[in-house]
């Protein structure tokens, strides 16, 4: 059909030689008006013809709906009159009824209907006897709505053959019309007959039944109807027919239908008509199609629908870690304040800009959105980090069995945080879940987090997770540069890690700082090879000093920078004069002594250290250890009681306090401040507190020399601070093989080289050589590519001929290092072996390990 | 393919493979992989577009919504259609199953068959009221097989045959399934038989369904009958050799004796007694009663009749032809005894035995087995039989009512009666009123028809030439009549006129599809030769057109047909007189044409056109014709 739009398009002109009937239209059903007849199709603009597309023969336009049929107006003129020449041609040469019917028939065929009136006018006396053929034509002409005239060939028919079903019909619906209906069920008696619906329609019955209903008739009305169900069963499952059958009933009162009821069938009602006898029914129709497009619209609808409420409401959550009050505007929005932790806003997918005003002024663009399918299922997660403070925890949790261990990621320093697959963004996950054997759920939360950075730190250190752990220790001294832990954490894990050039960039900026801050100058220092320094920094701290000769702070670290001890002590002393007050000189200098193994006067120093800042943790642990060293517990303790009160998540302070109690016999005592330690961490850190919990329990089991209590605990525990003290254990009782494989396995210790040498040294004592040396020898490998002490180490290692002691004080090793290096020269050099044990009993003073397996061999080599 | 091109192609693979039935096994198995390939291929086509709408839908994200409704709807519909055409069902065959227990002699023997034969076993043996006994193997999984195996016994041929004529028809059917022979060929027939479904379900148009049917019959038509050829020939190679089998486990004697009694029986069955039988649905409204033991009389009562004598000759004339994949008897007698000439192949038939098999193989068992399968059988048959009755019932009300008719019948009248006589008393009864239309209209091509299927039924020859009759009469009736007279020829033995027929039939198909294009258009790619009108016809042409005062001038030629050359397409290019001033005015010649078309009459079928528009090119074509100018107006003759 031809279609416009907004006047653009195809349109019929003209309308020659136009024929009209009444019948049914194919498309709307419609009982009408059909025309035919001859036009052009244009191509219209505005519906003005611009050119012609052909001339076309209209066919049965149905005044309704203007549905029509179309032919290309030559191939229609030839069709017609090639069909029609052919029939008058055979109707020529055999002029039977058969013949005449069929010209007639094509006549009407092509519309001819002028033609066929005028062949009927021309052949009646020829064919006046025959019924078949004033029966053929009585049903045309009323076919093509002309009833009247149709009646005479009807009766003629009749009259012929009174069982001729065609005329018998024609007549009773004629009759049927003009409310004779008995009469007209008279004539359609064969009708009523059972098997008549093998031989014929059995739609004049209907027609008649219909008729009796609107006279009232019901009786009537309902035989018929009931024949008609006997003969074509399939007949019930019409919705009219049945609504019919209902309304005569209902007119009759009778209980009980003559239908059977009706069952549901989606076949029936996806299939537009039965399909005709011999053909399979179609398993893909246009109807089954429609309907099936129609609910997947439907469906698609509430998708639709769903997801653009999915799209307004997404969920906004806000994270205040600054201690205080957030205000903050998100344009188009509203103005918030967050007080503290967690709250949240509903907004619509979108971009917006946000800025915070107080306490710190942020201004920034985020974007809320997910791609259409991930809004389902993709449990997305946005999140608004106010002042960059808070550190969100990801915790994903895979419920299967066997059980999996939990996956925590950590989220900061983004001012907007998008994540997916969040499936608890408020509340906690379930403690447990029912999976089937092999099923595994993974559920999912982000949390807000409380304890210190250098926890977390720590837990990404004992996770594997170095490079991260050094990004999060960076960020957390970008924000607390004070925090002298985790400026310790980081400069050893980068050494540690090997990233000492990327730390040095980074504590780079702090250094020009007119306020010296001491540590992160330390900590630089550590950064660099020692003993000798590299010139360069050497050359750095000495034109610092030489700006400013009297800066105590200055002095005390071009100090640590001297190649020998002596000159290193000098410019302490120098610093002490510039600043008597200043601490780091005092605690320098009473380094010194405790490297001599000059515990009294190191602990001199150290209290005049801590008496100038009292508040620092590392001159009061280092304070602690000395009197530890010194035998002075009940300073020890009293201190350690007041520190932990204060301080009572303070692990150092806690095993000081624990180690002096058990040196003094306080066992109990020391246990239950290990449980109230254990309880707070529990409570406070919950999971991620393990391993400090195992930590500090070990030291404590250590001080109380319980080496298999300390391997139990240590077994559960497979972090790298679990293996750690697993090792230690192990070589406390003895059990050097298991220590060995343990470090094998975990291809650990391999970077310490005093490990190794404490292994040399016990397979030594246990008779076994050959795993002497190897230990020996990879210890000389890892200490000859160490640093300046280290290598100084392995020298008085290799060395033939005994050390001097003063060649052992310059090494700047801890107390306990140096024992375990006398105790190494003890066993090489024999003769020397008393004046090395009893040196190494000087400096084996320190609490933990390995002071008791250093003791039980010095009591081994020489005994006291 | 034709018929004829079929069977071309049936001999051609019989004579290519003729000794080397292994060779045509495999070739089959080759065809057959063909089809399974593109049963495969199908759904393969299905799930590779269904996957790529739909992978371009998920990667297209939010406006690939559409594409993966399509790829959706491809992959449900076109998965479901693909399913759906493959599930055929061949539904497990009914009827009574006889038990070990119930029948332990017949068990008996059927294990000592097996055995001998090394066959598959028997899942179900059922007895049926059929005048046959078959193996059918019943897929559990449609196209996919794994099937299942019944053997079903006909009780009136097991009541009809001795005991060893039926311990041989069983070995016959037994020999299908031979571990050691013709395995493989069951089962290239097992897959024809599914297959012949699985197409024909395919090749059903389907109302408003949207597919590939054009594509699907493409394919059908090249492969199936391909395949089928090759199955055919090996599923015959097949019947010889379980004709052997069977023989060489009973004897060749019982063998012999079997096929005969067989198929006379079978004729008779067939012939006479279900039809006289179906010819009581008219007046009673129930089947009748103990319809098995009369079905048994009347074989038993065959012997020595006329009858016997007439359903033995047409036994042993009978041909094979390409409708079924059983050899005819003559050439499975002469497979069977090889040395035997011709004329000394057939017994004659005698008298069954006074045992017959069912009383020997199923014992005391045999009485309430025929009441079951009788009653089987009338609960199958019931719902026909009323509906028969029904309509005899119609039928002859409109007789009674056509008989009080005041005038005398006229040839429609009594050829409606006499289709109602056939309806309600069978072919014979019938042939008077025939007659009567025959006297009335002796070129009545349904009653010549009807004539020839009348006097053909009863053997008489006669029928043939009113089949030719009736062809001559219409050439509508070609294909009607072809179908009579190849039943008549193949029964007779009549192989020459057989394939004559047979490719008349086939000529007559292809030239009505080609003729309906040709008859019903012209185009300027048509050839045309001179009108060839008599003297008659002409002078009457010319009559005419000088009645038309507005032609100017008339050009007539003929459209050359290749197909019923004697039927004749006339064109008539006619122009119209015009003034200077109306040379652009078009209703003159379509007001024209209208009328020539209406007032000329021509020996044939005729197009009036005027040299316009797509007419040009024929109206050039014609010009260039000698003599086709049949009109010329006077130069100074006014147009009106």
């Amino acid at each position: 059909m031809p279609a416009t739009y907004n006047g653009i398009g195809t349109h019929y002109y003209g309308k020659k030689n136009p024929e009209e009937r009444v019948g049914t239209c194919r498309s709307c059903r419609g009982h009408t008006k059909l025309t035919s007849y001859d036009a052009r199709l244009w191509f219209v603009v505005l519906f003005i013809p611009i050119f012609p597309l052909g001339r076309k023969r209209i066919l049965d336009e149905c005044s309704g709906c203007r549905r029509h049929y179309v032919l290309e107006l030559d191939k229609w003129e030839t069709a017609k009159q090639l069909g029609v020449s052919g029939a008058r041609d055979k109707f020529r040469s055999d002029p039977s009824v058969d013949n005449a019917i069929e010209l007639h028939q094509t006549l009407v065929g092509y519309h001819q209907l002028t033609d066929a009136a005028e062949f009927c006018a021309s052949v009646q006396t020829q064919f006046a006897d025959s019924s078949k053929f004033h029966a053929y034509l009585g049903v045309v002409i009323s076919q093509l709505g002309n009833e009247a005239e149709a009646m005479p060939h009807f009766l003629r028919a009749h009259e012929l053959r009174p069982d001729l079903p065609e005329a018998r019909v024609g007549i009773a619906l004629a009759r049927t019309r003009e409310g004779l209906l008995d009469e007209a069920r008279a004539l359609l008696d064969f009708l009523e007959k059972p098997g008549a619906a093998q031989l014929h329609s059995l739609e004049p019955l209907e027609y008649l039944a219909d008729a009796y209903q609107k006279a009232q008739r019901h009786a009537e009305a309902l035989d018929l109807y009931k024949v008609i169900f006997q003969a074509l069963p399939a007949v019930a499952d019409h919705k009219s027919f049945r609504k019919r059958v209902a309304m005569s009933e209902k007119a009759l009162k009778r209980p009980e239908s003559i239908l059977p009821k009706r069952n549901f069938s989606l076949k029936n009602w996806l299939t537009i008509s039965k399909p005709a006898p011999g053909n399979s029914p179609a398993f893909l129709t246009k109807r089954s199609l429609y309907v099936v497009l129609g609910l997947v619209g439907v469906i698609a609808l509430v998708f639709a629908i769903s997801n653009e409420y999915i799209r307004q409401h997404r969920a906004l959550y806000f994270f205040n870690a600054l201690n205080q009050p957030v205000s903050f505007q998100i344009a188009g929005v509203g103005n918030f304040t967050v007080k503290s932790g967690r709250e949240s806003i509903v907004l619509t997918e979108g971009k917006y800009r946000v800025l915070v005003t107080a306490p710190v002024r942020q201004e920034f663009d985020f974007e809320v959105r997910s791609d259409y399918w991930d809004r389902w299922g993709s449990d997305a997660f946005w999140a608004l980090n106010l002042g960059e403070a808070a550190i969100l925890m990801e915790e994903v949790v895979t419920y299967s069995r066997p059980v999996r261990p939990s996956v925590l990621r950590f989220h900061y320093g983004r001012p907007f945080v998008h994540l997916l697959k969040i499936t608890h963004p408020v509340g906690a996950l379930p403690q447990t879940l029912s999976v089937r054997n092999g099923e595994t759920r993974v559920l999912s939360r982000v949390e807000m987090l409380s304890q210190p950075v250098g926890s977390v730190v720590r837990h990404l250190v004992d996770t594997r997770h170095s490079s991260e752990a050094l990004r999060l220790a960076e960020w957390g001294l970008g924000r607390s540069p004070e925090d002298r832990g985790l400026l310790q954490q980081y400069v050893t894990l980068a050494i540690a890690s090997r990233e000492t050039d990327a730390a040095k960039s980074f504590m780079e900026s702090r250094l020009s700082q007119r306020r010296i801050a001491i540590e992160w100058h330390r900590g630089y220092q550590q950064l660099f090879p020692s003993r000798p320094f590299p010139p360069e920094l050497v050359k750095r701290y000495d034109d610092m000093v030489q700006s400013e000769t009297n800066n105590a702070s200055l002095l005390y670290l071009r100090g640590r920078l001297s190649d020998t001890r002596a000159e290193s002590r000098r410019w302490y002393e120098t610093a002490r004069q510039a600043d008597p007050r200043h601490p780091y000189p005092h605690f320098a200098l009473g380094y010194e002594d405790m490297l001599a193994g000059k515990w009294s006067e190191a602990l001199t120093s150290f209290q005049q250290a801590h008496d100038a800042s009292p508040e620092d943790e590392m001159f009061a642990s280092t304070l602690g250890n000395i009197r530890f060293a010194v035998g002075d517990f009940d300073r020890l303790i009293a201190d350690g009681r007041s520190a932990v009160e204060k301080a009572p998540d303070n692990l150092g302070l806690t095993v000081q306090l624990m180690n002096g109690l058990v040196a003094k016999g306080q066992t109990s005592e020391a246990e239950t401040v290990q449980s109230h330690f254990e309880r707070l961490m529990r409570r406070t850190h919950r999971e991620a507190s393990a391993t400090v919990i195992m930590w500090s329990r070990s030291l404590l089991l250590y001080e109380e020399e319980k080496y298999s209590e300390m391997e139990s605990a240590a077994r559960e525990d497979k972090s790298p601070a679990g293996r750690i003290v697993l090792t230690r254990s192990l070589v406390e009782q003895g059990n050097l093989d298991e220590a060995d494989k343990l470090n094998t396995e975990a291809q650990q210790g391999d970077t310490d080289a005093y490990h190794h040498l404490m292994m040399s040294i016990l397979w030594q004592m246990k008779g076994d050589l050959d795993r002497s040396r190897s230990h020996a020898q990879k210890a000389m490998e890892l200490l000859s590519a160490g640093d300046g002490d280290a290598k100084n180490t392995a020298r008085l290692l290799t060395r033939p001929n005994p050390p001097a002691s003063i060649d052992i004080n310059e090494l700047s090793l801890s107390p306990s290092l140096k024992a375990l290096l006398l105790t190494q020269l003890a066993l090489k050099h024999p003769t020397q072996r008393v004046e090395y044990v009893a040196l190494a009993r000087k400096f084996n003073r320190e609490p933990g390990y390995p002071r008791h397996v250093l003791r039980r061999i010095h009591n081994q080599l020489s005994p006291e | 393919m034709t018929r004829e091109q079929f069977d071309q192609l049936v001999r051609e693979i019989e004579k290519r493979y003729e000794g080397r039935p292994e060779a045509l096994a495999q070739q089959a198995a080759r065809w057959a992989w063909v089809g399974y390939g593109w049963f495969l291929g199908t759904a393969g086509v299905v799930l590779t577009v269904g996957s790529v709408f739909l992978l371009l839908g998920i990667r297209a994200g939010l406006d690939g919504v559409v594409f993966i409704i399509i790829g959706g709807l491809i992959l449900v519909f076109g998965g479901v259609g693909v399913i759906r055409n493959l599930w055929i069902r061949l539904p497990a065959p009914k009827g009574r199953e006889v038990s070990a227990t119930e029948a332990p002699v017949l068990h008996q023997r059927l294990q000592e068959l097996r055995r001998q034969l090394n066959s598959l076993p028997f899942h179900k043996v059922l007895i049926v009221s059929e005048y046959n006994a078959a193996v059918v193997q019943s897929p559990r999984w449609g196209v996919l097989g794994w099937w299942r195996n019944y053997l079903i016994l006909g009780l009136p041929l097991m009541e009809t045959l001795s005991e060893k004529e039926f311990c041989a028809v069983i070995a016959h059917e037994f020999a299908h399934l031979s571990r050691s022979h013709g395995r493989f060929t069951h089962w290239v027939y097992r897959l024809r038989r599914v297959w012949d479904q699985v197409f024909q379900k395919l090749q059903a148009p389907q109302e408003g369904e949207i597919s590939m049917r054009i594509l699907r019959m493409k394919f059908i038509r090249w492969f199936w009958p391909r395949f089928n050829a090759h199955a055919f020939a090996l599923s015959r190679a097949n019947e010889y050799e379980a004709d052997a089998l069977a023989a060489s486990v009973t004897s060749i004697a019982s063998m012999r004796s079997a096929l005969v009694r067989l198929d006379v029986n079978g004729r008779h069955v067939e012939k006479t007694f279900w039809r006289e039988l179906w010819v009581l649905s008219a007046s009673q409204p129930q089947p009748p009663e103990c319809v098995f033991a009369k079905l048994c009389d009347s074989v038993r009562a065959l012997a020595g009749t006329s009858d016997a004598e007439r359903w033995e000759s047409e036994a042993l004339r009978q041909l094979t032809t390409n409708a079924d994949t059983h050899p005819c008897l003559s050439e499975r007698l002469r497979a069977l005894l090889p040395q035997n000439s011709p004329a000394t192949l057939a017994l004659s038939y005698s008298a069954q035995s006074s045992t017959s098999g069912a009383e020997v193989l199923l014992g005391s068992a045999l009485e309430g087995i025929r009441r079951e399968v009788e009653a089987e059988w009338k609960k199958e048959v019931q719902a026909t039989w009323q509906d028969r009755h029904a309509k005899a019932t119609v039928l002859q009300h409109h007789l009674s009512v056509l008989d009080t008719a005041p005038s005398s019948p006229d040839a429609d009248a009594l050829w409606d009666k006499a289709m109602m006589k056939l309806e309600l008393e069978g072919l014979a009864s019938s042939e008077p009123l025939v007659r009567e239309v025959l006297k009335l209209q002796p070129r009545h091509s349904n009653a010549c028809l009807m004539m020839g299927r009348i006097l053909l039924d009863r053997g008489d020859a006669e029928g043939v030439s009113w089949a030719e009759k009736s062809m001559e009469a219409e050439e509508e009736f070609v294909p009607h009549a072809c179908q009579v007279l190849l039943v008549h020829f193949r029964a007779t033995g009549q192989g020459e006129r057989l394939r004559a027929t047979e490719a008349r039939l086939d000529q007559h198909e292809a030239a009505v599809r080609a003729s309906h294009v040709e008859r019903n258009s012209v185009s300027a790619t048509d050839d045309f030769i001179a009108h060839g009108l008599s003297s008659g016809e002409w002078t009457e042409l010319q009559q005419t057109l000088t009645r038309i005062p507005e032609l100017a001038t008339a050009r007539l030629g003929r459209k050359s047909l290749l197909h019923f050359p004697t039927q004749r397409l006339f064109v008539l290019e006619v122009t119209a007189k015009k003034r200077w001033y109306q040379f652009l005015n078009s209703e003159l010649d379509e007001v024209l044409v209208r009328r020539v078309s209406k007032e000329i009459q021509l020996p044939g079928r005729l197009l009036v056109f005027s040299p316009k528009g797509s007419f040009r090119g024929i109206a050039r074509k014609l010009a260039r014709l000698p003599d086709c100018e049949v009109y010329r107006a006077a130069r100074n003759a006014p147009p009106h």
